[in-house]
């Protein structure tokens, strides 16, 4: 098996294997996304008819749902959402890990623990009574709530990221900053912050696509339509306008450029979270 | 050390402040897209699963004629209408007024959420057909009013170009299930797809399972009660019949059609509104639906070259000489007796009840016969075969009301003809169907009459 | 002298308090959404409330018992335990293949990996239209099959009982693939380039290498595979939105059954019920996989 010989010099027919290997694989991986985009440019009717390019490409379907206020609306309210949330969790995150990182007292563990345990729970079991809370705190369609959800739901993941990164920074210059009388919040700040930029990046980079593309929490808390995010809006539509496929395919393609938009200018840094999470299971 | 500490203090200072700018400015947005009150007009808010503006002539009608008054729509998909409606009971959160299904007005009313709304104008034209007024009567007080109500079921819309093209007779009034056969052996010879469901929506075989073999469900069901007529609901969950008893029929007439190629084998891919755009583009010779004429706007917008609709009614297996079929009352109006704009949804109601308008708007929708006698319904052209064909039957009309288990009835009992259709046994079916009523009888909540 | 040691004493202990309350404040949030609902669950566990009622009764243990006597629920589970287990497989042996092709530094991995990437960032509300497009009775995968004269291959993918749970279990895999593959090649790249020149230089096939390179790097990957199938355990939206737990229940997951029983069939309580004691499945079985995968760790 020529893939397993590290130290040899690989053959050109093996080459060949690998390359054909990988372009089979992009085919499958690839095709079905590039289906869902060329269906934007179809006619309904036609997309019935399950051919794969369009025989008469139209834009008609982006004028039809552009027409549509709800859409603008919900573009910006998952623009919006998405922000308070990252940046919302990524600041507990910090508050949560500095601490269970850099003490030593037992108390801190079991806060660890109690993050990280709660990755067994399943999120609809708690639906019930978030519901029957938001309602008697009138926090129903409030999107900024919505947004405090998805930054705890953040907790797990970040601390788990920050903490272990944590690990292998020195924390020298935090010592050196508590001798010079540096109060504990603002260490926080200004001297661990700028350490850790690249896991914050990271997370946040790793759970935008998260919070952008869920569609449960806000299909029961958020029921106006303004108050409607991407998402939830296409999950509507799909229901609601059931046989426009034109206009369900056209409101996909833009649900689906903006997450591959950032996901272009943040390769690296999802790669660099991926790589930290997996560093974290193991520790 | 204290240098460093300084200008990095700058500029994570500057760069906090930024972000901190920015979420302030975010937050501000979010709280202000929120759900907050804008003072102005009487607004009454209404809840209703008409989600692509069907009701909106009517409501606006009403404005019109009412220019202190907003009506604010929220629209909830009808799958999804129970479980929000529960959500928001639970909550203490119900809009002003309210549209749904009567046994969601029981529920609110268990729970005290109905208004009685017994001496209300509107309620006086139910004196028009004492049955009905009798049914919706609960403890001598009436919580609610039908806004879409009819009679009879089986309508099977047929695209009379295809009958045409394969020979067969473009006024189509079948007079038994064989002549339907027939017709659909000859459709499936063709190589045309016969009859379309929606079925990945399983309320859909549900709704045809349990709605198009009327007088073998109530016939079955009398012959277990010593032939003494009882509502099949009643009868199930005083044990004198099962389910199965009153699906049989419908059961293996469904599984015979489609081991006989009759079905389409596109149904299970295929929810509703994809069924009946699909139909509409001429692919699918037989379409059974209810009396909301597919897809209106699919129909109204189809190619005259693809598609010339037609409607019969589904043949019946008459029991003892007799014919069944089902008055139902579907899109119930009601009030929040706690609303905040209690007199403007009384107002509301009233209104939209009174005769002329409810006729103003089963005009406009086009809907099919209405339960109590109205005075200036125009009925639906495709309607004009399928009337007479239920006239001919001279069915004796039931209206039932006996619970069923939570949750639509379609859709519950709808699961199981799935099934059939995906593959299981007509006699498995049944049998999980038996078994789910038994399951969930204990959740059954029988009103006080 | 010792003023300078009380001080710092009491620095120590402001140092601390300062701490809890940096963690108190996303905790407290944390609790608040996430394990207080637990509460209410075990609550409404003990009870048969409906979701709406203002009454209910106790009933003590019934719900509890009935979660392992009750046919769709195990169904559910059967179904869940068998779409994780060939999720995990399927994931594993995939991921791992591919990062054997891509790795060594071939020209052009990086444009791989990050196409690979691409289901990831959508969300299955998206890509259940697309698939669902794909998958039906004349969708294109249908289509493409006619053409290429494979007809009898053709089905309703999604809509028989035999082939609804392998569509899904094939979708999730695409879907995830290329987030494992990031992490084996990772794992891979980790590996020090003296254990594989020592492994080349030795002539080493089969067992030497196998030992020293292969193993270890499936340990890792199954370590991390084994974890994210806890969250595949779970799984809701996927099914949710391709087959609603169809055709006939063959797909009904635990998450989607305990969604039923609390929104469709008014048993909140039972619900309740079942989401814990599932629950503690999961994390009966998360303690093993930690517990049996660290004591197989190698590290270099």
């Amino acid at each position: 098996m020529s893939a397993h010989s590290f130290g040899a010099r690989p053959s050109a027919a093996s080459l060949v294997l690998r390359y054909a290997v990988a372009s089979i694989a992009l085919l499958v991986i690839g095709v079905p996304i590039l289906y869902g985009l060329l269906c934007a440019f179809k006619p309904s009717r036609e997309i019935l008819l399950a051919r794969f390019l369009p025989t008469r490409p139209t834009l008609g379907n982006f004028s039809r749902i552009f027409v549509d206020p709800r859409v603008l609306r919900a573009i910006l309210n998952s623009f919006l959402v998405c922000f308070v949330a990252l940046a919302l969790g990524c600041l507990l995150c910090l508050l949560a890990s500095i601490p269970i990182a850099r003490r030593k007292e037992r108390i801190f563990g079991i806060f660890y623990f109690l993050f990280l345990s709660s990755l067994i729970i399943p999120t609809i079991s708690g639906f019930v009574t978030l519901y029957m809370m938001m309602v008697r705190l009138r926090l129903v369609n409030s999107l900024l709530a919505v947004s405090v959800l998805f930054a705890a739901n953040m907790l797990p993941i970040g601390v788990l990221i920050f903490s272990s990164f944590l690990k292998t920074v020195p924390f020298e210059l935090e010592e050196a900053a508590k001798i010079e009388g540096c109060g504990f919040f603002r260490r926080i700040f200004l001297v661990v912050a700028p350490l850790i930029t690249a896991p914050i990046m990271s997370l946040a980079v790793l759970q935008f696509p998260a919070v952008w593309n869920n569609f449960l929490t806000p299909l029961l808390f958020l029921r106006k339509p303004e108050a409607r995010t991407l998402t939830l809006l296409i999950y509507n539509y799909t229901r609601d306008h059931e046989s426009d496929f034109g206009a369900i395919f056209a409101l996909l393609f833009v649900g689906m450029l903006i997450p591959f938009g950032l996901f272009l200018g943040a390769r690296r840094l999802i790669e660099q979270s991926i790589g930290i999470t997996a560093g974290g299971i193991k520790g | 050390m204290v240098g460093k500490l300084e200008s990095m203090e700058d500029v994570m200072g500057k760069r906090l402040t930024t972000v901190l700018v920015l979420l302030a400015a975010a937050c501000a947005l979010l709280f202000a897209g929120g759900g907050q009150e804008k003072t102005g007009p009487v607004k009454v808010s209404y809840m209703t699963w008409y989600t692509q503006g069907e009701e909106k002539q009517l409501l606006d009608k009403f404005m019109q004629e009412n220019p202190k008054v907003t009506v604010e729509v929220e629209g909830v998909d009808g799958s999804k209408y129970g479980e929000i409606l529960k959500m928001r009971m639970t909550a203490g959160d119900l809009p002003d007024f309210i549209t749904c299904k009567q046994n969601f007005v029981e529920m609110l009313m268990r729970e005290g959420w109905a208004l009685d709304l017994t001496g209300e104008p509107s309620v006086k034209l139910l004196d028009r057909a004492p049955a009905v007024k009798e049914a919706l009567t609960y403890r001598g007080k009436i919580y609610s009013f039908p806004h879409e109500a009819g009679v009879g079921y089986g309508q099977m819309y047929y695209n009379k170009l295809i009958f045409k093209k394969l020979g067969l007779p473009v006024t189509f009034a079948p007079k038994s299930i064989d002549e339907v056969e027939a017709a659909l052996d000859v459709i499936a010879k063709a190589g045309v797809e016969p009859v379309l469901f929606g079925a990945k929506d399983f309320w859909v075989t549900g709704f045809f399972t349990l709605r198009w073999f009327e007088s073998s469900l109530y016939g079955a069901i009398a012959a277990k009660n010593g032939g003494k007529l009882i509502e099949p609901n009643a009868a199930y969950y005083n044990g004198i019949a099962k389910p199965s008893d009153g699906l049989r029929f419908a059961f293996e007439t469904l599984k015979k059609w489609q081991d006989r190629g009759w079905v389409s084998k596109n149904s299970l891919s295929m929810t509703w509104p994809e069924s009946f755009a699909y139909f509409a583009a001429g692919n699918a010779a037989v379409f059974p639906q209810g009396s909301w004429v597919p897809g209106m706007d699919e129909t109204k917008n189809a190619d005259p070259a693809v598609l010339d609709l037609g409607c019969f009614s589904m043949p019946q297996k008459s029991v003892d000489g007799k014919n069944y079929a089902s008055g139902y009352v579907d899109k119930m109006l009601m009030v929040n007796a706690k609303a905040k704009q209690l007199g403007g949804a009384k107002n509301l109601l009233n209104w939209m009840a009174s005769e002329p308008n409810l006729v103003y708007y089963l005009n406009y929708r086009k809907m099919g016969n209405f339960i109590l006698p109205l005075s200036g319904l125009t009925p639906q052209p495709v309607f004009a075969d399928y009337a007479a064909s239920l006239k001919a039957l001279n069915p004796v009309t039931i209206l039932t009301v006996f619970p069923n288990v939570p949750g639509d009835e379609h859709t519950n009992l709808g699961q199981f003809s799935q099934a059939v259709l995906a593959g299981k046994s007509v006699n498995e079916a049944l049998a999980n169907a038996d078994a789910f009523y038994l399951e969930h009888k204990p959740e059954i909540k029988i009103p006080e009459r | 002298m010792s003023g300078r040691a009380r001080s710092w004493k009491s620095l120590e202990k402001r140092e601390f308090t300062l701490a809890l309350v940096s963690v108190l404040i996303p905790f407290t949030l944390f609790f608040i959404v996430v394990y207080f609902p637990q509460l209410t669950n075990l609550f409404f566990s003990f009870t048969n409330w409906d979701g709406y009622s203002r009454e209910f009764r106790m009933v003590g243990l019934a719900n509890f018992r009935k979660f392992f006597t009750y046919q769709p629920i195990l169904s559910a589970m059967g179904n869940t335990f068998l779409f994780t287990g060939c999720v995990t497989v399927l994931g594993a042996v995939t991921q791992l293949g591919m990062a054997l092709v891509l790795s060594r530094g071939l020209r052009g991995s990086s444009f791989f990996k990050a196409a690979f990437y691409l289901p990831l960032l959508f969300s299955w509300v998206v890509l259940a239209v697309i698939w669902n497009s794909i998958l039906r009775n004349n969708g294109l995968l249908n289509s493409f099959l006619r053409t290429a004269g494979l007809a009898m291959l053709a089905r309703d993918w999604l809509a028989t009982p035999g082939t609804a749970m392998g569509s899904l279990i094939f979708l999730n895999t695409w879907c995830g693939f290329g987030y494992g593959l990031i992490i084996f090649l990772a794992g891979l790249n980790s590996i020090p380039p003296e254990v594989r020149e020592a492994a080349a230089i030795d002539g080493a096939r089969g067992l030497t290498e196998f030992r020293h390179v292969t193993l270890p790097l499936i340990m890792y990957s199954l370590t991390i595979d084994l974890f994210l199938g806890i969250g595949t355990l779970n799984i809701f939206d996927l099914v949710f939105v391709m087959t609603g737990g169809g055709p006939a229940g063959a797909t009904r997951t635990v998450a989607l059954a305990i969604y039923e029983e609390a929104f469709r069939y008014e048993r909140v309580g039972f619900a309740c019920a079942s989401s814990l004691v599932f629950m503690a499945i999961v994390g009966v079985l998360s303690f093993l996989q930690v517990r049996t995968t660290r004591s197989q760790e190698v590290q270099y």
